[in-house]
């Protein structure tokens, strides 16, 4: 049995020890797990903990008993402590920075193409580009392109006025049209990279 | 827009993992705790922690909040965190 959710009921007799017991659990977890980590401090940690009791006790209804209650309100903890140092760390590139950067990179393919890399250039990149260009909408490049340069998920969501469940769904819609694009292409279902058939795009494609 | 071909790498390789069905990084975090749990029992996971795994190897929040939780759940081995 789990008595844990029911211990955080505010009506329970145990309320106030349970919520100081969790209050420990989760601080000791953060620490453990973000020690090392900069701007990590014990009055962040601290700030985390006080929000996600806030989430924890909103959630209770949710949490499902298939684990352990602490496991479950750990990870809420660490998803809440990651979130805010995801931002602090994040260099503050805008989407329409990353857009430019994209944008110079094909110079950059360009100069450092020799003979014997122009079978390469044919290559995979070239029909992704391709692709990414006819079968993706612009919100589901703009994830793309800013997962592949490292942007986390949150401050995609912030700068896309979105959530990051929303940014996940943009992400995984844009991957399974790519997908579907160069499975139109010839390319074997099972495995992606290996051209069910020579469509000129083989050579390069696997190496 | 263009991309690099190290950046085509990492596309081929997300497109080889993708699913048609995936749990998203909410429906995850609901899920982590216990997949922690059975991962680290040995025992066989079943076809929703199975998803859990799925995921993981395509979101890097959720990966990274997965490696802290295994450190954090690590810390407690052999305590009793009043869960019986
Ligand atoms: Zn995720």
């Amino acid at each position: 049995m789990n008595f844990w959710p029911d211990r955080l009921r505010e009506k329970h007799p145990e309320f106030s020890t349970a919520l100081a017991e969790l209050r420990e659990i989760l601080f000791r977890g953060l620490k453990a797990s973000l020690s090392g980590k900069p701007h990590s401090d014990d009055a962040f940690l601290e700030d985390i903990v006080q929000n996600s009791l806030l989430r924890i006790l909103e959630r209770l209804d949710t949490f499902q008993g298939k684990g352990k209650f602490t496991s479950w309100a750990l990870a809420i903890a660490i998803r809440m402590a990651f979130n805010e140092l995801r931002r602090k760390d994040w260099n503050h590139l805008s989407l329409d920075e990353l857009r430019e950067q994209q944008e110079t990179l094909r110079e950059e393919i360009d100069k450092g193409s020799s003979p014997s890399s122009q079978t390469e250039k044919n290559d995979l990149s070239k029909l992704l580009q391709s692709v990414i260009k006819t079968d993706l909408t612009s919100r589901q490049r703009d994830v793309l392109m800013a997962a592949l340069n490292g942007m986390p998920q949150e401050e995609i969501a912030r700068q896309l006025d979105t959530s990051r469940n929303n940014v996940y769904k943009l992400f995984h819609d844009a991957r399974k049209a790519l997908k579907r694009a160069l499975e139109g292409r010839g390319f074997d279902k099972e495995s992606l990279l290996i051209p069910a058939q020579s469509n000129g795009y083989g050579e390069g494609v696997s190496s | 827009m263009n991309i690099s071909r190290d950046q085509a790498k990492v596309i081929r390789d997300l497109l080889v993992s993708t699913q048609s069905q995936e749990l998203n990084c909410n429906e995850l975090l609901d899920k982590i705790g216990e997949y922690v749990e059975v991962e680290k029992s040995g025992e066989t996971l079943s076809l929703e922690l199975e998803m859990v795994k799925q995921h993981l190897s395509l979101c890097r929040e959720c990966e990274e909040e997965y490696q802290a939780l295994v450190t954090a759940l690590g810390h407690f081995v052999g305590e009793d965190l009043g869960e019986d």
